[in-house]
Parts: C-alpha cells; structure tokens; sequence
C-alpha cells in the first residue's frame, strides 16, 4: 500500500493536476481522514511538492510535476543522501569550519571567519574558537610563536594556529564532543580525551 | 573590522553566474570553469570560500609539478593510498571523486602549463572521466595560454574574469565589514586610491576604523581622514595620504 502523502500526491496525478486542489476535494479523492490530508499536505509542502496559494488551497510545483512524471515515490525519514543508513554530506558550520582550516593549513581565528561565515551566518567568533581550541587539545593544531597583527587599536593580535601533514587526517570533520570530554575522529574513527 | 566574507559584490555574481552555467552545462565532458584576472581582486578568497562551502578538493599548483606529484598530492588530500603505479592512483582519485561528485580546485594553474601542459592534460582526464566540476584559478594571462592546448580549452564552459571592484562594490564592503559609518566622499576616496584592489579596500576599510574610534566617532569623513595614511603605493614604494579637503575643519 502507498505512503499516505503518496496517495495525496497520486490524486493530484489523477485529478489532473488543476492549478488548484482544495483539501476538501482531496478528501473526496482519496479515503482519507481530514487530518491525514492536512499532514501529507504540510508535509509535500515541505519537500517542495506542492505549496499553498490561498487558505486550503495547494498548487503543485514544478518539482512536484517532475517527481510524478519520473514516478518518484514519496516516503518518510532522512531526506539527506545516505550511505550504509548514514548521512554521507552535510554542510554543517563545524564542517566548514575543518574544511577551512585544511585549506588553510597556517590560520588565525579571523582568517577562518572569513571564510565560513556571510551576513547571514551572524557572529561565528565563539564557534570558531572554541572548535579550534578542542582540536588543539586533542593535538590536531599547533599554536605558531608568532601572532598576527590585529586591526583594533588595543588588539594583542590573532594566535596563529598550524594543522601539520600528519594531523590532517581526512576530509570529515573532527567531532568535539563536550558533554565527553573527547573529539572524535570519524575518518580514523577514534576518540581522544581533552 | 568584521570578519565576513562579502557576497553582494559584481565578482562574485560574475563568479556565481559561471557556476551556474557549468552546472547546467549541455555537453558532460566541459566541466572546467577558468578564473582569471590580476592579483587582489579577490579571486583566490572568494574560490576559497566556494570550496569550503561546497566540500572541494582544493589544490595550489606548484612550481615543481608533474603530473604523476599532481596525481599524489591529489590523493593525499582526499586521504587516499598514493602509493603504486600512477594507473592505480589515477583510478583511486577517479573512483572518489566521481562516486562523491566532489568538486575539484586547481589555484596558480600557470603552473599547471610547463612541459606541454600535462598536468592540465592529467587533470582533463579526470574531469572527462568523472565529469565532476574543476575549477582552474589562474593570472590574466593564463587565458591566453590555455588557449594554445585545444584539447584543453574545448572543455572549458566558462571563463570568469576578476574586474576591480566597483564603486557601488566598495560601498558594499565598507557597509558589511566597517564597525563605523564611512561617509561616500570616503569611500569615493578609497575606491580612488585602491584601484578596486579587495585587498587595498581592506587596509583602508582598518585604517579608517582605526582613526575613528582613536578619535572617539562613530563614522568616518574624507575630512576626518585628512592628511592621513590610507593606502600604499606599492609601485611608487610611498605611502598615499589623504589630501586635505578645500573648505573643510
């Protein structure tokens, strides 16, 4: 038996596609109950099926047509891509900021910042530096004699930081596990007290 | 200063427009986007910020490269065994690269070029293979260079030149990054004596901030400014001072 928003979405396929479908003819078009209609509905809303252009009024959207006219089926859990039942990609801060710091190699706190955060990411400074200070911790990162100069008049500068050849341990990003006290390394996959 | 990076400006449009045209590409194979244009236009920060946000291999071409030391180091980034005949590192990097669809980032491609450019050769075999996005980032002239491989430039979807920054850019960057309101006669001023260099418009942006909040403001005038350092003449080797307004304090 189809998934209940399956089912919505068929109906839709069935009835035609109209510009617009109401709730109430959903209703009429599959036995469900109203409740059920209201959440497949919400739910299709969500992955971008279908969208609400007046009160109980959905319209289908071009990646719902598509998603019916390539006969993609519509079920619940994780929308991400998976591997073995596990999220292969996600473009988290804490990923983006180990990806700027392999880039990097040789860093400051700013230096990341600027390139993981936009006017839209709000201020990443404590994020940014409390991840580069567990990594430290855990040995990945070698503070540098040297600090850099910084742009405030009273600025002591920026600590430089090093991620060596042979701390780099792969593309997935170390995970700082606080409440345990340890980073854990998904690519070696160990985990190291702090 | 803020630490951001800034979006709202002509380059990276220009930049995001080239993306979006090798994304939709007609022909699978032209997967390569050139990025070109003179030092401190913001080329290298802003194809820096794209990798880490879209999970790029991200290499700097060297000097020394072959392409059998381009094929290890490849390998060593994506933390693959780079070890054995370069036909097996080769199909290593393919096999990620292409079952991930993980992009590719060449910076100072005129490396790339020495000794009839097989390392770009190389590289157009693994883009043909996985037909994965590379992304060559390179000096002005290397456009011209590339030019001369056929075999090369064929697959080239779309060159993106850096320009310097415009007026209404330099706005853009004194609004998002200055912690005190510069007034347009100043930004006139830095435009001016930056060249549309993000790298001049930076230190100025600092220099400005620095001034002000010496002096207790909160925003910052050509006429506050007067007199002052506000960017280098690299060439000439002297600093540019900000010439006193006529009329002014």
């Amino acid at each position: 038996m189809a998934w209940i928003a399956e089912q919505v979405l068929t109906a839709i396929r069935d009835s035609g596609m109209r510009e617009c479908i109401t709730e109430d003819r959903l209703l009429e078009l599959t036995a469900l109950s109203k409740r059920q209609v209201q959440q497949s509905c919400r739910l299709l809303r969500g992955s971008g099926l279908l969208e609400k252009t007046d009160e109980g009024c959905h319209t289908i959207t071009k990646a719902g047509i598509e998603a019916l006219e390539s006969g993609a089926r519509y079920r619940s859990g994780p929308k991400d891509k998976q591997h073995n039942g596990k999220r292969i990609w996600k473009n988290t801060a804490r990923i983006r900021i180990w990806r700027a710091i392999r880039l990097r190699r040789k860093f400051s706190v700013p230096e990341i910042i600027a390139l993981v955060a936009d006017e839209t990411s709000g201020d990443m400074t404590s994020n940014v530096q409390k991840y580069v200070r567990a990594l430290a911790k855990a040995g990945y990162l070698i503070a540098l004699p040297k600090r850099e100069a910084g742009s405030p008049l009273t600025s002591n500068g920026y600590k430089r930081w090093w991620l060596t050849d042979e701390k780099d341990s792969g593309p997935q990003a170390p995970v700082w596990r606080q409440e345990r006290g340890t980073v854990y390394d998904p690519n070696t996959k160990t985990e190291v007290a702090i | 200063m803020k630490k951001v990076f800034v979006k709202n400006i002509s380059n990276y449009e220009r930049f995001r427009t080239g993306i979006s045209a090798v994304e939709t590409r007609g022909a699978p194979e032209a997967s390569l986007m050139l990025v070109t244009g003179p030092a401190g236009y913001g080329k290298s920060q802003t194809v820096d910020q794209w990798a880490v946000g879209n999970g790029a291999a991200y290499l700097r071409a060297k000097v020394e490269w072959t392409p059998s030391y381009f094929m290890r180091e490849l390998a060593e980034t994506l933390k693959l065994d780079s070890r054995g005949r370069a036909k097996d590192v080769f199909g290593r990097i393919a096999g990620v690269l292409g079952g991930q669809q993980i992009p590719l980032v060449i910076d100072e491609v005129e490396h790339c070029l020495r000794d009839s450019a097989q390392v770009l050769e190389a590289i157009r075999d693994l883009s043909d293979l996985t037909e994965v996005m590379v992304i060559l980032v390179g000096m002005d002239q290397v456009q011209a260079k590339i030019a001369r491989h056929a075999q090369i430039s064929s697959r080239i979807a779309k060159v993106v030149e850096f320009l310097p920054a415009t007026p209404e850019d330099v706005t853009e960057f004194c609004r998002q990054l200055a912690e005190v309101t510069i007034a347009p006669d100043l930004i006139a001023e830095i435009h001016k004596q930056s060249g549309g260099r993000v790298r001049e418009i930076m230190n100025a942006i600092a220099t400005v901030e620095q001034t002000a909040k010496r002096n207790g403001n909160s925003a910052a005038s050509l006429q506050d400014m007067a007199g002052q350092v506000l960017t280098h003449d690299w060439q000439a080797r002297r600093p540019r001072m900000v010439a006193p307004v006529k009329g002014g304090r």
